[in-house]
């Protein structure tokens, strides 16, 4: 893959995977990792990041005699999920425009 | 390498940072490697990179956080001590390595060389003001231009220190940040 997910991208991607249902860290690094082709451990400080920042917050439940940590979204976190996705809307859109230009009645420079 | 010589290895390359920040770690990688379960233990050990990767990424980000929560205690200064020796346990080009030591090391000078002007300042102020009480043996106008000019180059003097103090403070901040980035990018 010639484009990578990092930053605001990343974490976007992270809100957006936890607004479903809670998961725990090895579920999510798998989930991330199998679609967008994220390094395995490029999770943990997102997620240690959107914790400090409140976006997140943790709960363990009991597994196989020990504890899995679940990772969930809080309000502060819902709200910047919906801001992400708006922008994203935009973003997307944008760049379909430039790459897409042919396509959309855009320059043809063959001409 | 199996988990455990993972598991320590990244205890050990992490050992800088605060207690906390080391144990959740710890204890986050522990599950992971539960979660994968002991018949995937070498798969997961590849897949996560050396311990030296997945420790430059913690560090990294701890770095940039750090370097944007306002208050700025005395301890995260070591912060920066962190930063640089991360970088150079992480599997990084030695050029660059040295071009950070060598950008830190001007920065430090040129801080430093600022801050000293300031303090000189400050000194040559009240040498001048004790010299203007000496002048006023030699005529009242004399002592006044003496104390007048002494407590202008102190007040020079003083600015220049605490704007020094002020931009080092920034810098290092920046710094900080700037490093943590590239700990981050740098490792795979």
């Amino acid at each position: 893959m010639a484009f990578a997910v990092s930053g605001a991208l990343l974490d976007a991607c992270v809100l957006g995977t936890l607004s479903s249902a809670p998961a725990y860290g090895y579920e999510l690094t798998q989930r991330t990792q199998n679609t967008l082709g994220v390094s395995e451990s490029a999770l943990y400080p997102v997620l240690r990041r959107l914790l400090k920042d409140n976006l997140l917050s943790s709960y363990d439940e009991p597994h196989d005699g020990r504890n899995r940590r679940y990772y969930q979204l809080t309000e502060k976190g819902m709200i910047l999920f919906q801001t992400y996705v708006e922008d994203w809307q935009v973003f997307k859109a944008n760049i379909d425009t430039m790459i897409f230009s042919n396509n959309q009645g855009g320059l043809n420079l063959d001409e | 390498m199996n988990r455990i010589e993972f598991m320590n290895s990244l205890q050990y390359k992490l050992r800088r940072l605060p207690y906390e920040e080391v144990q959740n770690a710890i204890s986050y990688y522990e599950e992971y490697f539960d979660e994968a379960g002991t018949e995937n233990e070498a798969q997961t050990i590849v897949s996560l990179g050396s311990p030296s990767d997945v420790a430059s990424k913690i560090i990294g980000e701890y770095a940039i956080t750090v370097a944007e929560f306002k208050p700025v205690e005395k301890k995260k200064t070591n912060v920066i001590l962190v930063t640089v020796l991360a970088i150079f346990a992480s599997p990084i080009a030695l050029p660059i390595a040295i071009s950070i030591l060598l950008i830190l090391f001007s920065v430090g000078l040129v801080i430093f060389s600022l801050f000293i002007t300031g303090v000189a300042s400050i000194i040559a102020g009240i040498a001048t003001l004790f010299m203007g009480f000496w002048a006023f043996s030699d005529g009242f106008g004399t002592g006044l231009f003496y104390i007048g000019s002494s407590v202008l180059i102190i007040a020079i003097g003083a600015s220049i220190t605490l704007g020094t103090l002020k931009l080092g403070k920034t810098t290092l901040l920046g710094l900080q940040r700037w490093m943590g980035k590239l700990l981050i990018r740098r490792s795979k």
